[in-house]
């Protein structure tokens, strides 16, 4: 007998799976793979997995938004709203991470950024290959027009992103524009993602910023999601930084105001 | 057309890419074994959403799978190897447990039976202590083949990395397992517990 018998021997009499547990987890596997696999067999003869459209609830306009959130999302969802801190502005929150409309839409919330890795296995749980980025949040100085009479452009320091993911990974404009748009009855202002128009292989990156104040995102944890892209495949092109103002752009601000 | 026993475990994935359902002959045919592994190294508290875990994320990355490779064993362990992975403190906590008390939190208690395989309860607990200390990578190699009963070959396959890796990885464990154990004469022990 050697180490290695002595190794093996450790812990040999651990006792045989529960037949109940092995049924259970049987059970549990399969049920898992007729929820995954469902709508490919609504629809018979189809081999591709027909995949659920998204809709984002992205809106800037939280009021708006969480309102229409509640009317989208009414009936089989449970669905709460309450008072938020700002005014009048009202925040949705969802029992669940994704609610499954009756025509095949995944409403995903904003809220539900706050927890990237979640949101993601959950969009893949749904078969929908994703990757959700944090883009990462500093002070930027901007030249935005200043609304007062007689005020110039003048020089800002804001919260945004201080990178932006570079494009040399981007699916074709024509997948873009089938895989993404924007806008719908229910929800002004919204995301929706067209899973089947994604190229096989290809995958959707779903930038966000978090961090910002109220008012520059939408009161949902102060979360702004970006447009989402279409990749080419799943490498994430690098968040490229943002380069600092040219010196010449601030020293003319102070000079327009002479 | 195949009968559904007969057909080894890369065609039963191949086919379960246009018929799901049929994912399932892998699990009846495999769980327990994986089940077992997972027991073993982590106790049977969480085994049950463990090995789920394991063959929901065997699902879902079934098109990656390569059909020249008949036995799924392999693949099933390196992704329970990963699923075991995330719970790596607690592994060495039950094992240090052991090792502190010589209850094994894991295991039932059979002290009472003559084994060549059960080992005296003091030496279990140097076994404990020395697979506690052992890193990551080097444990992960050595119960593959102590446990599963896995080849080199499949160990490297499971892990994913170079066989020559699985050697070092095994011979370093081994190593530092047999510092641990020089106290003891394993050829003798086995005898004192056979007569």
């Amino acid at each position: 007998m050697n180490d290695l018998d002595l190794i093996a021997g450790l812990r040999a009499d651990v006792a045989e799976p529960p037949s109940a547990s092995l049924a259970a987890g049987r059970s549990r596997l399969t049920a898992a793979i007729t929820a995954e696999t469902k709508p490919a067999t609504a629809r018979p003869g189809r081999m591709s997995l027909k995949r659920p459209a998204i809709a984002i609830c992205a809106a800037a306009a939280a009021a708006a938004t969480a309102a229409a959130g509640v009317a989208l999302t009414s009936g089989p969802a449970a669905v709460q709203a309450h008072q938020g801190t700002a005014g009048n502005a009202r925040t949705v929150v969802t029992a669940a991470w994704t609610v499954r409309e009756a025509g095949g839409t995944v409403t995903i919330y904003l809220r539900q950024y706050a927890n990237p890795a979640r949101l993601q296995q959950t969009l893949r749980a749904d078969g929908i290959n994703a990757i959700v980025r944090r883009v990462p949040v500093g002070m930027r100085t901007v030249t935005v027009p200043v609304r007062v009479p007689g005020s110039e452009k003048a020089p800002l320091r804001i919260p945004g992103a201080t990178c932006r993911y570079a494009t040399t990974n981007d699916a074709p404009p024509a997948v873009q524009r089938a895989a993404v748009t924007f806008g719908g009855q229910d929800l002004p202002a919204r995301f929706i993602i067209h899973p089947h128009a994604m190229p096989p292989g290809s995958a959707l990156l779903l930038p966000f910023l978090t961090g910002l104040r109220a008012s520059a995102a939408s009161g949902h944890g102060r979360i702004k999601p970006q447009r989402p892209v279409v990749l080419n495949n799943d490498t994430v092109p690098a968040c490229v930084p943002f380069t600092k103002p040219a010196p010449s752009a601030a020293a003319r601000a102070p000079t327009a105001k002479q | 057309m195949t009968a559904p026993d007969a057909e080894n475990d890369a065609a039963v994935i191949s086919r379960s890419l246009h018929e799901p359902e049929a994912f399932a002959l892998l699990y009846d045919r495999h769980a327990a074994a994986i089940y077992r592994y997972v027991t073993r190294r982590l106790g049977d508290a969480h085994a049950d959403d463990m090995v789920a875990e394991c063959f929901l994320a065997a699902f879902r990355r079934r098109d990656h799978y390569d059909p020249a490779r008949v036995d799924a064993r392999p693949w099933l362990y390196g992704i329970a190897a990963r699923v075991i992975g995330k719970h790596r403190r607690t592994e060495v906590r039950l094992l240090r447990t052991l090792a502190r008390t010589g209850a094994d939190p894991v295991a039932e208690d059979h002290s009472d039976r003559v084994d060549s395989r059960v080992t005296a309860a003091a030496l279990q607990r140097q076994l404990a202590a020395a697979l506690a200390e052992l890193a990551a990578g080097d444990r992960e190699v050595l119960l593959l083949i102590a446990w599963a009963n896995l080849s080199y070959a499949q160990v490297a396959e499971a892990l994913a990395i170079p066989v020559g890796t699985v050697r070092s990885r095994l011979s370093r464990a081994r190593k530092k397992t047999r510092a641990v154990l020089a106290g003891h004469d394993p050829t003798l022990l086995a005898e004192e517990l056979c007569t």
